[in-house]
C-alpha cells in the first residue's frame, strides 16, 4: 500500500520516472525487513541490465544516429512524397509514409515524432493543415517505428521473458504495415470534410526512380537488419553492430560526411538516450523484484481470473490494463513489471508467446500518444508549441482505429502469425 | 548549456560549482564515447571472429555486458546534468512559480537521497565482488560491480550541481535528446 502511494505521489509531483521507480522498489525492500534488504538494490539492478540482447538497443540507436547525420533519411521523406503526396491531404499520407521507412532505421516512436514534429509539421501548416492535425497525424505514425522491426521494446520483452527477439520482429511487420494502412484510409475519409491540401502533380515514374535511387541505401539498412536476424544468420545484437557498420560505411564513404567530433558526439548521445531508458530497467528491476517478492503479480492475476475465465475476456482485461495503465506510465516499466504479471496469463490461456509478445508490445506503443501521460504528445507539444489538449482532440480517430487494428491483431492471431511461421518461428 | 542569461545573477561560488559541473560532465561524456566506442569494436571483433575468420574467442560477449553496464550507466550522471531523466512534469504547470521552485528543490534533494543510497549499498556489493570471479576470463566481478557506486556517486554529484545551478528554476537544454521511448 504505501509503495503504490509513494509511487503514485512522487509521479504526480514530477520526480523522472526512474527515480520513482527506484524510491519505490526501496520503500518497498525496506518495508519487508529494512536496510538488511535495501542492500539488494544493486544487485537487482546489475542483474536487470547484464543481459547479452539489451547490446541491440544501443546500437541501433547507434545506427539511427549515423544515418540521420547523413542526411539519408531525408530522403526517404522525398521517396514517400513521389509516392503519396498526390492524394489528397498528401503531405500527411507522405508523413505516414515516412514514418515506415523511418522505422527500419531509428525505430523509436518519440524520435521520429521529434523528428517529424521538426520538419514535416512545419511543412504541413504551411501548407493549409491546421497544426493540431498535423501533429496528430504525427503522433499517430510515430508508433509505427517500435512496431516495425527494429524496436527497442521488441528487445526488452523477448529477453526478459525469454521469447525469440527475431521471432517478434518477424511478428510486428504486418502490423506495423496495417496501422500505416488505417491511417492513411482515415486521413483519406477526413480528407473532404476538413479540406485537406492536394498537390495537384502526380510524380512522373522517372521522378519515382530518380527518389527511389536517392534514397536506396537507406532502404537496404532494415533489410540487412531483418533478412539476417530473420534468416537466422546472425543474432539481433549482432544484427543491430553490423547495421553500425552499414551506416558508418554510408557516412564515412559513401557521402563522406563524418568527422570524428561528430562521431564522439554520436556516440555521446546514444549513451545519454540509453541512458535514460537503462535507469528505468534499472530502477524497474529493483521495484519488479519487490513485487514479485510480495507475491502481487500471482495476486493481479487470480483477481483477473476470478473475473472470467474465458480466455476472450481475459485477453481483454490484459489489452484493457495494460491501456490504463499506459496512460500514467512510461512503457519500458510498464514492460518490466507487468509482462511477467500478465504473460503466465497469456500462456495460462493458450496464446502464442510471439502472439503475446505482439500485443503486448502494440499495446504499450498505443500508449505513447493516449492522453493524458503520452510520450509521444508531449515530445510533439514542445517541439511544435501546440497545446497536447489540441492534439488529443484531432488525435482520436487515429487512435480509435489503431485501437481496431490492436483488437484484430490480439482475437485473430493467423493474421500476425503468418510471417514468423513462414520464416520458421 | 547553462542557461546564460541567468549568469549575471549568480554568486562567484555558484559560477564555480557551475563550471566544476560542466567539466565533470565533459569529462564523463568523454568516457561514455570511449567506452561505447570499444564496445562497438568488441562486438564487431566478435562478429568477425565467429564469422569469417573462425577462431575462438568466448570473451566479447562477457566484456561487451560489462562494458555496456559501465558505458549506458555513466549517461545516467550526464543526463541528470542535463535534466534529461523524463518525468510527469505536466501538472507542475498548474503550481504557482514561488511554490514550484521549491518542489523542484524538494524533488532534486530527493533524487540525491535515492543516488547516494545506491552508491553506499552499491560499495559493499562491489567489494562482495572481489572474491568473486567472472565465469570466462576470471575477472574479478568488483570490476563490473563498481560500475554502480561510481555511476549513482557521479549522479549524486551531477544532480546536486544542477540543483545549485538551477535552484528550482526551469533548466534549457541545448542539446537536447528530441525524444527516447520512455
Amino acid at each position: 500500500m504505501i509503495v503504490g502511494i509513494v509511487f503514485l505521489i512522487l509521479l504526480l509531483l514530477g520526480l523522472p520516472v526512474g527515480i520513482v521507480l527506484g524510491i519505490s522498489g526501496i520503500v518497498g525492500l525496506a518495508s519487508i525487513g529494512g536496510m538488511h534488504f535495501v542492500e539488494l538494490a544493486p544487485s537487482k539492478i546489475f542483474n536487470g541490465l547484464n543481459i547479452f540482447p539489451f547490446l541491440a538497443m544501443p546500437f541501433f540507436i547507434l545506427a539511427g544516429e549515423i544515418m540521420n547525420h547523413t542526411g539519408i533519411t531525408s530522403r526517404l521523406v522525398v521517396f514517400a512524397q513521389v509516392l503519396v503526396g498526390h492524394f489528397r491531404g498528401g503531405l500527411a499520407h507522405t508523413n505516414m509514409l515516412s514514418s515506415v521507412f523511418f522505422s527500419g532505421i531509428t525505430g523509436a516512436a518519440t524520435a521520429d515524432a521529434a523528428a517529424f514534429g521538426r520538419t514535416l509539421v512545419p511543412a504541413m501548416v504551411k501548407q493549409g493543415y491546421s497544426r493540431p492535425f498535423a501533429c496528430a497525424v504525427t503522433a499517430a505514425g510515430s508508433i509505427i517505428g517500435p512496431t516495425i522491426p527494429p524496436s527497442g521494446l521488441m528487445v526488452v520483452y523477448g529477453s526478459l521473458m525469454g521469447v525469440s527477439i527475431g521471432g517478434l520482429f518477424a511478428t510486428g511487420v504486418l502490423p506495423g504495415l496495417l496501422i500505416c494502412i488505417i491511417c492513411m484510409l482515415i486521413i483519406a475519409g477526413l480528407g473532404k470534410r476538413k479540406n485537406l491540401p492536394k498537390n495537384a502533380n502526380r510524380a512522373t515514374l522517372k521522378d519515382i526512380f530518380i527518389a527511389f535511387k536517392s534514397s536506396i541505401l537507406a532502404l537496404i539498412m532494415p533489410m540487412i537488419i531483418l533478412g539476417g536476424i530473420l534468416f537466422g544468420v546472425v543474432t539481433p545484437t549482432e544484427a543491430a553492430a553490423v547495421a553500425v557498420a552499414y551506416a558508418l560505411f554510408i557516412g564515412t564513404v559513401v557521402y563522406r560526411c563524418i568527422t570524428w567530433a561528430d562521431m564522439t558526439r554520436m556516440l555521446i548521445r546514444t549513451g545519454r538516450i540509453t541512458g535514460v531508458i537503462f535507469l528505468i530497467i534499472a530502477s524497474a528491476s529493483i521495484l519488479g523484484w519487490w513485487l514479485s517478492f510480495e507475491q502481487i503479480p500471482q495476486a493481479i492475476a487470480a483477481a483477473m481470473m476470478s473475473i472470467s475465465d474465458n480466455p476472450q475476456v481475459i485477453l481483454l482485461l490484459i489489452i484493457a490494463l495494460l491501456l490504463i495503465v499506459g496512460t500514467l506510465m512510461d512503457i519500458t516499466a510498464m514492460l518490466i513489471i507487468l509482462a511477467p504479471v500478465l504473460v503466465p496469463l497469456t500462456e495460462h490461456i493458450g496464446m502464442d508467446p510471439l502472439h503475446a509478445g505482439i500485443v503486448f508490445v502494440l499495446a504499450l506503443n498505443l500508449s505513447l500518444m493516449t492522453p493524458p501521460v503520452g510520450a509521444c504528445l508531449f515530445v510533439l507539444s514542445s517541439v511544435t508549441g501546440e497545446s497536447i489538449e489540441k492534439i488529443a482532440v484531432e488525435l482520436w480517430p487515429f487512435l480509435i482505429g489503431e485501437l481496431a487494428i490492436l483488437l484484430l491483431i490480439a482475437f485473430l492471431p493467423d493474421i500476425t502469425l503468418y510471417l514468423p511461421r513462414l520464416l520458421g518461428f | 548549456m547553462d542557461n546564460k542569461n541567468k549568469s549575471n545573477d549568480r554568486s562567484p561560488i555558484q559560477q564555480k560549482i557551475i563550471s566544476l559541473g560542466a567539466m565533470l560532465n565533459s569529462a564523463n561524456e568523454r568516457a561514455i564515447a570511449i567506452l561505447i566506442a570499444i564496445l562497438v569494436l568488441d562486438v564487431w571483433l566478435g562478429i568477425l571472429a565467429r564469422y569469417v575468420f573462425h577462431w575462438q574467442i568466448p570473451w566479447t560477449e562477457e566484456l561487451a555486458r560489462y562494458i555496456m553496464i559501465w558505458g549506458i550507466l555513466l549517461a545516467v550522471p550526464c543526463c541528470c546534468y542535463r535534466r534529461e531523466h523524463i518525468g510527469l512534469t505536466s501538472l507542475q504547470g498548474y503550481i504557482p512559480e514561488h511554490i514550484k521552485r521549491y518542489l523542484l528543490l524538494g524533488l532534486d534533494l530527493l533524487s540525491l537521497t535515492f543516488f547516494l543510497t545506491l552508491a553506499y549499498t552499491g560499495t559493499a556489493f562491489a567489494e562482495k565482488g572481489i572474491s568473486q570471479f567472472s565465469t570466462v576470463y576470471s575477472m574479478p566481478m568488483a570490476i563490473p560491480y563498481a560500475a554502480i557506486p561510481v555511476a549513482f556517486l557521479l549522479a549524486g554529484v551531477q544532480t546536486c550541481i544542477a540543483m545549485f545551478r538551477d535552484f528550482g528554476r526551469d533548466y534549457v537544454n541545448e542539446d537536447s535528446l528530441g525524444g527516447t521511448d520512455v
